[in-house]
């Protein structure tokens, strides 16, 4: 959520290049401070929601983000009719990023938060997964902009939205077995229903929840696409006796929908990585140690982890003074059993995230700013490149200094690992490739590539001799 | 004030369905008074009146 120059430019503000949709309540950046502007019409409808019980109440469970009311606003915005002061998400983090659990949790908090409004006569006037973020690995919503009193005969604006930015991605992933990432990164406003309603095949087709939501809706959506401009079908509604009691049976009925979604993918490429069959203990201890002291040298750091696998140094981190840690992986089923193990045991510091880093988020959305790149986002001090460069380079086929620059697009300090090319996982990756044509893949070309972006301070070669640990700042 | 995002009639309709039997019932209402919508003149002022409260703005006729 930091102010984009390009965005300065064009409104002489620090708006959140992200916060511009909703005319009523948006969001800016300010010195690293986070401020939603209010119209008169959202402060207050604001006003009212902090007079309920369930707002203070979700304030209070940390479900929604800490919010206060500013007697005096920055002088920036005062043109607002008034102003909350956000607490700071560490880490801004998108739905395509997610393992399929953290959607699924999302989508309920979304619907929870629906719900306690609902009984108190209020609602959410929409329902983007990009209202959710993860502090760590518990989900917070954002949009307190979102709350308003319901209006008589007044329908749920945001059903179709969950549909298409929460539901839908789940639906895909559940029942379709196709991975939800590359759909939802590649769509901002999410999976229609019908271009996800032929993907319902056989006996899912009796499910009663995927029959409303995705394939009535969507026969629907077709059979009502020109109706829009023939007849006011919200106000037939309204005089057909809508109200609080139907929205709230539809935020039940999704909610049974969504917990009903389950994927059951057992097994990946990475899934049984964490055994490490392939190192020795006397290896393995030597990159603990170095890694440690690497952590303890910079107490509260924030630390990424890349290709963190089943967050083992991510929890080392942790263990020896790192304050949060972003654990990224471009193994879906890994970071979602990471993220089940982390909220199972309440450890809710490390975000896990599904990031290809040969391919990571770009910037998207309205001028390619409204959602921004992964690297643009990523605020921290130590980065972790552990057992990760042999893939990028031998796999991916990138260059040494292209993985350099990768790595210092970050700004951080840096522990990186090579692998010799006698390492028993570079050997075999080498061993798929023609004779000569990695034969630059050697520890000199890796410590010139490395020396270009970055003073190595500290270097450790594994005890088996076959892994070189280096520990660097940016030049 | 309305939402500002557009809501869809497709949209609109799954999601009475979601709602349960009073979501149904609402779906019945609706279908059963535009079927007497047709005939008479004070269910339409009726419903254009409520149109126009919902939208803020003062009430006209449906037939000015």
């Amino acid at each position: 959520m930091s102010p984009d120059p390009a965005n300065r430019r064009s409104t002489g503000s620090a708006r959140d290049p992200g916060s511009f949709r909703d005319p009523t309540s948006q969001v800016f950046s300010i010195d690293g401070e986070i401020f939603r502007g209010l119209d008169q019409h959202a402060l207050a409808d604001y006003q009212a929601a902090a007079q309920t019980t369930f707002f203070p109440r979700l304030l209070t469970e940390g479900a929604v983000v800490g919010t206060d009311l500013l007697a005096s606003p920055p002088p920036e915005l005062s043109q607002w009719a008034g102003v909350l002061r956000h607490d700071r998400v560490s880490t801004i983090t998108y739905p395509f990023e997610w393992a399929f659990e953290m959607l699924r949790d999302a989508a309920l908090l979304q619907l929870d938060v629906t719900a306690a409004a609902l009984g108190e006569g209020f609602i959410t006037k929409d329902a983007t997964s990009y209202n959710v973020q993860f502090e760590g690995s518990r989900p917070v919503f954002i949009d307190v902009g979102s709350f308003q009193p319901l209006r008589k005969g007044e329908q749920w604006y945001g059903y179709r939205q969950f549909c298409e930015l929460f539901l839908n991605p789940l639906v895909l992933q559940a029942v379709g077995g196709v991975a939800f990432h590359p759909w939802l990164r590649g769509a901002i406003d999410g999976i229609s229903p019908s271009e996800l309603a032929p993907l319902i095949e056989g006996k899912q087709r009796l499910n009663r929840g995927l029959l409303v939501h995705v394939r009535m809706h969507a026969r629907a959506e077709n059979r009502y696409a020109d109706a829009d401009s023939e007849r006011d079908i919200s106000n037939e509604m309204k005089q057909a006796g809508l109200g609080p009691a139907v929205l709230s049976a539809q935020v039940a009925n999704l909610r049974r929908t969504v917990e009903g979604l389950t994927w059951k993918a057992q097994r990946s490429t990475w899934s049984d990585y964490s055994d490490r069959g392939h190192y020795s203990d006397n290896d393995l201890a030597a990159k603990d140690r170095f890694v440690a002291d690497t952590i303890k040298a910079h107490p509260g750091a924030a630390v990424l982890d890349l290709g963190a696998n089943d967050g083992r140094f991510s929890k080392l981190a942790l263990e020896n003074g790192a304050s949060r840690v972003v654990a990224v992986d471009s193994d879906h089923l890994v970071i979602d059993r990471l993220y089940r193990h982390l909220r199972d045991t309440g450890e809710s510091r490390i975000l896990p995230l599904v990031i290809d880093l040969a391919n990571p988020s770009p910037g998207m959305g309205w001028r390619g700013v409204e959602r921004r790149s992964f690297t643009d986002r990523m605020n921290v001090d130590i980065v972790l490149c552990l057992a990760v460069v042999h893939h990028l380079a031998l796999t991916d086929t990138v260059p040494f200094d292209l993985i350099v620059d990768l790595l210092a697009d970050f700004g951080s300090d840096l522990v990186v690992e090579f692998p010799h090319r006698d390492d028993p996982m570079a050997a075999r990756l080498l061993a798929r490739k023609r004779s000569g044509l990695f034969d630059h893949y050697d520890r000199p070309q890796w410590e010139a590539a490395l020396g270009r972006r970055f003073t190595i301070n500290a270097t450790e070669t594994a005890p088996s001799g076959r892994r070189t640990l280096y520990r660097c700042t940016p030049l | 004030m309305f939402a500002y995002l557009d809501a869809q009639t497709g949209s609109m309709i799954a999601a009475a369905l979601a709602g349960g039997a009073a979501g149904i019932g609402v779906l019945l209402r609706m279908y059963s008074n535009r079927f007497l919508g047709i005939f008479s003149k004070k269910h339409r002022e009726r419903a254009a009146a409520d149109a126009a409260s919902l939208m803020d703005s003062p009430s006209e006729s449906i037939n000015s």
